[in-house]
């Protein structure tokens, strides 16, 4: 696992998700339905002004999370931040291929069994690959 | 893409939770939605705004409110989390049903124990059925916020299905969906995709129907920043310190978004849940199926303008209204036209007619009859009452005795209030005094029932000193900075506070601090860049997850925000902030009326209706405006006063010099004030000396000059005075044509002698929309009624033209020549729109006459009622000037004279003075002076510490004040002892704190044995006495008036040295004379002026009068922040006269008097200037001395004192005139 911050460029597909990542020259395939979620960005400490009628990316910042693979190697996982209204990605985050976790379609074999004695949702597998909302970043 | 109805949006009317209009909701949903739902915070606040923006927009509106769930905690019922609840339209239960149920619900969620806000799961299971049926009448939406939703962080699994089955098996079957919502944040977060997952396998799991929606805060992405500051506003807390924590939105996501959107929504929840097409369609067809079944028919679910009255049994009528109305009226012509023979009778006969047609036409009988009896009751509590505005137009209101003005005598038009054209409800106008106005609504709701009357609420939004603070409380900007930054915004709209700053000359010293912030900003910048756009990202600093603030380096420090706290200002402009009573809104309906509307407590404990008066003509309410006027109250007590004084009829005919057989005084000496003739003398010589103050409507600085020009000889003129002063007519520039064809000047102008009938009264000017109405009537020939329509259409862009093609085209068809057509033409457009109605001048006219004849006859009782309900736009400390002025004594303070009342008191010299009220002591608390008032008289210092048991602080005071003086004194007599005031404070202060001691309380009933006051007869003397200059000091601070002296009289020898002219000499001097004048500020106003140019009026007091003082921009420019912040100022100007008894300064330049740096001269600024300050030792803040602030005429509209005309209304438009004719501009 490693700390980027390195700008990539990022085509999309035509349902409007991340097809292809360009990063270093080598373009990627990204597996099909990242994940994507926002996350809030301080913008009282980061913008110099707010007028009205503006504000897109200013409350908060797309992330997607990405399975990549040119192919060759065994694919592997990076986290992206989409800033807008510039459109610029760069990515935040990249998971060494041992770092297993599951991505796409995570939940679908979630089981609803509880955990025998204490009550947590098996679900809470989720949490295992989510970074929390610092972590990426902080230590940079 | 399918269409997709958004059933959970929040609007503006969400205070400090939502972010946008109605309108601006339903354009956004109008794009690929049939329908949309509201559901505001706890109310239906914004929910007639919606039906009315939906019916606009073609799409059918849904009701529905954000409720809180309560449940029992440890400290009682708390808050556990929020659901929606949506009201069933007609299609499966009667229409109404679901609306009305909705209405009681909201209702009973504000009737909680303890001011808590919302239902139970229990009460909420029980008030979604309609009671006669048994079916569900409305559908609660267990969303993201619900309990439910709530129990899923920490990744529980039994506890949210432990809430889920128990909501389950409370609420009826039907009458709950579960609400998915994605804001799509962090992954496991609440508002993430996984959350909703989660929810949506709940449903799966206990089979409980899923729909869609996105919980929309606002209409448009870039609306989410706007959302951040109401999070900080609302929780009050700034977001830095809210961040992740629950009181901020979790992402931006909360707009409302395109059915394409939604659908990737649903999609990433379906998919990441694991489920595949079926599911999707389901929920899609879910949601849609709920809007159909919660669609609402404005006119069948929720009476859409069909206005509801008061049964007749609850009016007591024993036949239908139309004929009692009629039967009423005619009794009242019998009484009020008693002498009306022949041709006159008739005419008065024929207007009864067509008023009764008219009314009884659109069905408004019962309201007229509801209204007298309103009136009536108000009469028989022994309140005094005036009808005000149009309804003084109508013959009928008069025969009712609504109404007090004769509306034949003084030519006032019916089609002006009420016609046949008109579908909207008459507003009909009470007066009473304001110190009865809570009982006069509690006597309303006991005379027509709870269940019928609710009071009218009002909006309350976010003007620009507002917005500012909780902009600044947001960035986490320093309080003290963010108040001064505040006081300086004067009249403008929060948002165009950036376009102020370039302007306004009083915000130049923080439009540079803006400009320098962003200068030194300017080292954030490389990588405050990337914040939006990740161009640069050096340190990695920015993205996602950096949330404290507090130890990055790039937090900002002291004004690097300024630039963003503009913005945010601009952002919150106008938006809601809370609701209130209405100062003067009565809604009265039928038995039904708790169906039709949701009612919480108000501030005096009465319900009020969570409509406020926009929507009362929606929604078919009658609103009666009952006004608390304190003037009224003032007159009232003024007579009462004369009564006590003088309790005979001959005693009080000889005080006031009236006749003695006076028939307006009965034999008690009580005086009718609405019996005296309108034709006194000594009233209007009163007013033509100008020495107006305190009578209403014609105190203000610009008042006194026109009536001073005008010189009025009769009651009409007043009437026509009063309707001059207003902004249309000096925008205009009506009033110097009219002054000088009134003096004959200037020969009277009429365009068309056809018109000389209409606009005799006034040589020729137009100034009454009676006028426009006349004008229509005889030009075109169209009919009254259709004239106030064409009068309404005048000024609207969109209206005007084709009235103007109208008027033209009938106009040349009856061979008026194209000269006169487009004179007449050019005076209805500039006028017509803003001209006064008659009616409402001649209903102020009557307490204006009536005051100034109080104040002509019985002064010093009128005074006495002026100081005791403050009725003006002056502090009361201008008051001690105009009774120095009168010869008035101020009586001081005196622990046994005074009472808890400014009262009137005769002097041993026989004259009538006014003794200070005890309760204008600074910190007498109600306790305490129950207690000075039920012990009096006391015999000595002891005798009062004991039987009031005062507080040491308290006792000081009065002994500062003088109170104790006569107690001192007659123990000085009977001793010798020559110790002072200050002596007597220094003891009082020395005595030890009271105990509270039971047993040296007198047991009741014992009658205090007379002694002398050994304590105060044995003072030490030692203390020198206070000056003049303190005495004065602690007046201010103590009482807020400057009683012994004025408080300008310490600058006395400064002013002075400097060559500065008193207030009383400026009449004597030449027009155009340089002048340096100084005093306290009492008003500032800065009125709107014809060319967009701002005029700021500032009046000061220097004891000898007031000098009004008018800056035009350069000397606006030149005086800065001084002009709205300071109150002690030193004015060079240049005289202008106004008239024969009227002058102003313009200024040119203007000092702050503290300021002694920037002052012009060497002359050494007194030592005891600083009294005026404000800040002294009880900490009074400078408010309560300085001049009442008026601002807008918007606030003033929201202001119950200024509606009256008696703050910011008439002095605002007064000044106007100060440059309307005196031809500055």
């Amino acid at each position: 696992m490693g700390i980027f911050s390195e700008a990539v460029d990022v085509m999309y597909s035509a349902q409007g998700e991340p097809a292809q990542l360009v990063w270093h020259g080598t373009v990627y395939d990204v597996a099909p339905h990242p994940l994507c979620w926002y996350e809030r960005r301080p913008w009282w400490e980061r913008d110099e002004r707010l007028p009205p009628g503006t504000g897109v990316g200013a409350v908060d910042t797309q992330i997607w999370r990405m399975v990549l693979s040119d192919g060759g190697a065994p694919p592997f996982s990076l986290d992206v931040a989409h800033y807008r209204p510039a459109g610029r990605w760069r990515v935040i985050k990249v998971y060494d291929a041992e770092d297993s976790f599951r991505t796409d379609g995570a939940l679908d074999g979630a089981d609803d069994d509880p955990l025998e004695g204490e009550d947590i949702d098996p679900l809470d597998g989720v949490d295992d690959f989510c970074p929390g909302p610092g972590e990426g970043l902080d230590g940079a | 893409m399918r269409s997709f109805v958004h059933l959970h949006t929040s609007s503006a009317f969400s205070a400090h939770f939502g972010v946008s209009w109605p309108q601006e909701m339903v354009e956004a949903a109008a794009v690929d939605g049939d329908a949309l739902g509201i559901a505001d915070r706890d109310g239906l606040y914004g929910a007639v705004k919606h039906v009315k923006a939906c019916m606009a927009g073609g799409i059918d509106p849904i009701i529905g409110v954000d409720l809180a769930v309560l449940e029992e905690g440890a400290g009682g019922l708390e808050t556990a989390g929020r659901v929606v609840v949506l009201a069933h339209g007609g299609t499966l239960l009667p229409a109404g049903t679901g609306y009305g149920a909705l209405c009681r619900l909201i209702s009973s969620a504000h009737a909680q124990p303890g001011n808590r806000v919302g239902l139970t799961l229990e009460q909420l299971a029980a008030g979604v059925l309609d009671s006669s049926s048994g079916k569900p009448a409305l559908t609660v939406l267990l969303g993201p916020d619900s309990p439910v939703a709530r129990a899923l962080n920490g990744n529980r699994y039994l506890l949210p299905r432990t809430r889920f089955l128990k909501w389950r098996a409370a609420m009826p079957v039907g009458s709950m969906v579960v609400e998915i919502v994605s804001h799509q944040s962090t992954p496991g977060a609440p508002m993430s995709t996984a959350h909703a997952v989660r929810m949506l396998k709940l449903a799966q799991e206990f089979d409980v129907p899923a729909v869609l929606s996105n919980a929309v805060r606002y209409a448009r992405e870039v609306d989410a920043p706007t959302a951040d500051v109401l999070d900080a506003a609302r929780n009050i807390a700034p977001l830095r310190a809210l961040d992740r924590h629950e009181g901020l939105q979790r992402t931006g996501r909360a707009w409302l978004k395109s059915a394409a959107d939604m659908s990737v929504v649903a999609r990433e929840v379906i998919h990441q849940g694991g489920w595949g097409g079926a599911e999707l369609r389901q929920l899609w067809a879910n949601t849609a199926q709920l809007a159909d079944k919660c669609r609402l028919d404005p006119v069948a679910d929720l009476g859409w303008k069909t206005p509801r009255t008061p049964e007749s049994q609850v009016l007591g009528l024993s036949q239908p209204a139309t004929a009692e109305l009629r039967q009423r009226t005619e009794a009242g012509l019998n009484r009020r036209f008693a002498g009306l023979r022949g041709e006159k009778l008739l005419a008065v006969r024929h207007r009864l007619e067509t008023e009764l047609t008219t009314i009884s036409g659109l069905e408004f009988d019962s309201y007229f009859l509801t209204v007298a009896e309103v009136s009536e009751m108000i009469r028989s509590m022994g309140v005094r009452r005036a009808a005000r505005g149009s309804g003084a137009s109508s013959l009928v209101n008069y025969l009712l005795g609504i109404s007090a003005v004769d509306p034949i005598a003084n030519d006032l038009l019916f089609e002006r209030f009420l016609s046949r054209d008109r579908s909207t409800l008459p507003d009909i106008d009470l007066d009473v005094e304001s110190a009865e106005r809570h009982n006069v609504y509690r006597r309303i709701f006991e005379r027509f029932g709870s269940e019928r009357v609710t009071l009218m609420s009002m909006q309350n939004s976010y003007r620009a000193r507002g917005a500012v603070r909780d902009a600044g409380l947001a960035l986490g900007m320093d309080k003290g900075e963010i108040d001064r930054i505040a006081k300086q915004l004067w009249r403008f709209s929060a948002g165009s506070f950036r376009e102020a700053l370039e302007e306004k000359p009083e915000l130049r010293d923080f439009a540079a601090r803006v400009r320098e912030s962003r200068e030194l900003g300017g080292s954030h910048r490389e990588y405050d860049a990337f914040g939006t756009d990740g161009s640069e990202l050096p340190d990695g600093t920015d993205g996602p997850g950096i949330h404290d603030g507090g130890g990055l380096d790039g937090g900002r420090r002291g004004g690097a925000q300024l630039d963003l706290l503009v913005d945010l200002t601009e952002r919150l402009d106008s938006l809601p902030r809370h609701i209130s009573m209405h100062p003067c809104g009565v809604i009265l309906g039928d038995a039904a009326l708790l169906d039709r509307t949701p009612v919480q407590p108000s501030g005096m404990g009465l319900p009020m209706s969570q409509f406020d008066k926009h929507d009362m003509d929606a929604m078919g309410m009658l609103k009666l405006d009952v006004l608390g006027v304190r003037m009224q109250s003032a007159m009232a007590y003024a007579v009462r006063e004369v009564i006590r004084l003088h309790p005979s009829k001959e005693a009080v005919a000889a005080e006031g010099g009236h006749a003695p057989d006076a028939p307006f005084i009965d034999g008690t000496g009580a005086i009718d004030l609405d019996a005296v003739p309108l034709d006194d003398e000594p009233t209007f010589e009163l007013i033509r000396s100008t020495h107006t103050l305190g009578c209403f409507q014609i105190e203000s600085p610009g008042q006194r000059e026109l009536v001073g020009k005008m010189a009025p000889a009769e009651f009409n003129d007043l009437i026509i005075d009063i309707s001059l002063f207003r902004p249309g007519p000096m925008q205009s520039n009506m009033v110097k044509p009219f002054l000088e064809s009134r003096a004959g000047f200037a020969a009277e102008h009429y365009p068309h002698p056809d018109l000389i009938p209409a606009l005799k009264e006034t040589h020729g000017v137009t100034v009454f929309h009676e006028q426009v109405l006349r004008t229509f009537h005889v030009m075109t020939g169209c009919t009254l009624s259709r004239a106030d329509e064409f009068r309404r259409a005048l000024g609207k862009e969109d209206l005007e033209p084709a009235v103007e093609a109208y008027f033209r085209e009938k106009t040349a068809a009856r061979g008026y020549t194209p000269s006169v057509i487009d004179e007449v033409w050019g005076t209805l457009k500039a006028f017509g729109s803003f001209g006064f109605c008659k009616a409402h001048g001649a209903a102020f006219a009557v307490p204006t006459y009536q005051s100034a004849w109080l104040k002509a006859h019985h002064p010093a009782e009128f005074l006495a009622g002026l100081w005791e309900h403050d009725p003006g736009m002056y502090p009361r400390r201008l008051l001690v000037a105009e009774a120095r002025r009168l010869g008035i004594p101020i009586l001081p303070l005196d622990i046994n004279a005074s009472t808890g009342e400014y009262r009137a008191e005769r002097t041993p010299e026989g004259t009538t003075g006014i003794r200070l009220s005890l309760a204008g002591v600074y910190g007498l608390s109600g306790t305490e002076l129950k207690r000075i008032l039920a012990a009096q008289p006391y015999d000595s210092l002891a005798d009062l510490r004991d039987r009031a048991r005062l507080s040491r602080p308290i006792l000081k005071r009065l002994a500062q004040l003088g109170a104790l003086d006569s107690l001192h004194s007659k123990a000085k007599e009977l001793t010798g002892n020559t110790a002072n005031r200050a002596d007597l404070v220094a003891h009082v202060n020395s005595l030890p704190v009271r105990a509270a001691n039971k047993r040296s309380e007198p047991i009741t009933g014992q009658i205090p044995l007379p002694m002398e006051d050994v304590e105060l007869g044995a003072l030490a003397a030692e203390h020198p006495a206070p000056g003049m200059a303190e005495t004065v000091r602690t007046e201010l601070d103590l009482l807020s008036l400057d009683v012994s002296e004025h408080l300008m009289g310490s600058y006395a020898p400064y002013l002075d040295a400097l060559g500065v002219h008193r207030a009383e000499e400026l009449l004597g001097l030449r027009n155009n004379t340089e002048v340096l004048v100084a005093g306290v500020r009492i008003a500032t106003q800065t009125p709107p002026m014809r060319g967009g140019k701002r005029v700021v009026f500032i009046s000061v007091d220097d004891g000898t009068g007031c000098v009004d003082t008018v800056f035009f921009t350069e000397a606006q420019e030149k005086s800065g922040p001084l002009l709205f912040g300071t109150r002690m100022l030193l004015i060079r100007g240049l005289t202008r006269r106004t008239g024969p008894r009227g002058i102003t300064v313009q200024a040119l330049e203007a000092w702050d008097l503290h300021d002694t740096a920037s002052l012009p001269g060497t002359v050494e600024v007194p030592r005891t200037a600083g009294i005026a300050q404000g800040t002294g030792v009880a900490g009074i803040p400078p408010v309560l001395v300085g001049a009442r602030r008026t601002d807008t005429i918007e606030e003033a509209h929201s202001n119950p004192r200024m509606l009256l005309g008696q703050g910011a209304v008439h002095d605002k438009q007064g000044v106007t005139s100060a440059s309307g004719y005196t031809d500055h501009h």
